[in-house]
């Protein structure tokens, strides 16, 4: 694996919390040096938050997706009405 | 028809398309019901729905222990919690037993939806390929022995190069896009 690639790994390791011993002082050490380091330790931080909020968009088509089958497949119908009482005559 | 916890949570995490289309025919009346009773629409029960849907499959992937009571229970108690937050309700109106209080609702189901699409969309266009990866490791929770035949990797060792690739052009597109947001704010 070339350097940078190396670098990212230990900083997902050092983030994850499983950095420990000689290479957490190291890592911390770089970090209280290396301006552009420390950026991008903070940046990487902010790009697994990205994935997880693309994830989420990702799961919430899927979800969107099973919604309408749910309110439009003919099979469904008794869901429908269920659904539709409630809301037309309160629950129950 | 209903399922145990195991089950659902099984299928949550390899077919989780069919699970949501099981526990939203089996819980969302559920929780219609309780929406309705708090004086919502339709519309309020399926946006707070699939928020808690997003939510539980979070907790599913992030706790392989899973969660302790039945998922239709715990998917109704995250949208007490959701609900509280949403219309900044006073929470003695809507009685919760123990399980349901100590629930915690991740960050990012707080701010406007569109910003976090416009993150998404973003980002996107870095390589759907790239996300798409990043997403089954990190946000499915899948391990790279199972998403290398699919991403068409011939190993763990390749899957895991092109995985810290494609982080590093994700971080990179994080790092243009303070930079864009820095120009502008000056």
């Amino acid at each position: 694996m070339r350097t940078s690639l190396r670098d990212t790994q230990t900083i997902e390791e050092y983030l994850s919390g499983s950095l420990s011993g000689t290479e957490l002082i190291s890592f911390t050490a770089r970090l209280l040096t290396d301006s552009n380091f420390e950026m991008a330790v903070e940046n990487q931080k902010e790009t697994y938050q990205a994935i997880k909020y693309y994830g989420r968009a990702e799961l919430r088509k899927e979800i969107r997706k099973v919604k309408e089958r749910l309110f439009t497949d003919p099979d469904k119908a008794s869901f429908r009405l269920k659904i539709n009482r409630i809301f037309h005559y309160g629950p129950k | 028809m209903s399922y145990s916890s195991n089950t659902i949570e099984e299928s949550l995490r390899s077919n989780r398309e069919a699970a949501f289309e099981k526990l939203y025919e089996q819980a969302f009346p559920g929780v219609a019901s309780l929406v309705q009773g708090l004086g919502g629409s339709q519309l309020d029960a399926e946006d707070v729905f699939q928020d808690a849907l997003i939510i539980l499959y979070e907790k599913v992937t992030e706790q392989p222990e899973g969660i302790k009571s039945s998922v239709h229970s715990y998917l109704l108690g995250i949208v007490k919690n959701l609900w509280i937050r949403k219309f900044r309700e006073d929470r003695r109106f809507i009685p919760m037993n123990t399980m349901e209080a100590a629930i915690k609702i991740p960050e990012g189901f707080d701010q406007p939806e569109e910003g976090h699409l416009r993150l998404a969309d973003y980002l996107a266009m870095a390589g759907k390929k790239c996300m798409k990866l990043l997403e089954a490791f990190y946000y499915q929770g899948k391990s790279l022995k199972e998403i290398a035949p699919a991403f068409g990797f011939t190993g763990v060792r390749s899957a895991t190069v092109q995985k810290f690739k494609c982080l590093e052009k994700v971080r990179k597109q994080v790092k243009e896009k303070k930079i864009t947001y820095e120009n502008i704010i000056a």
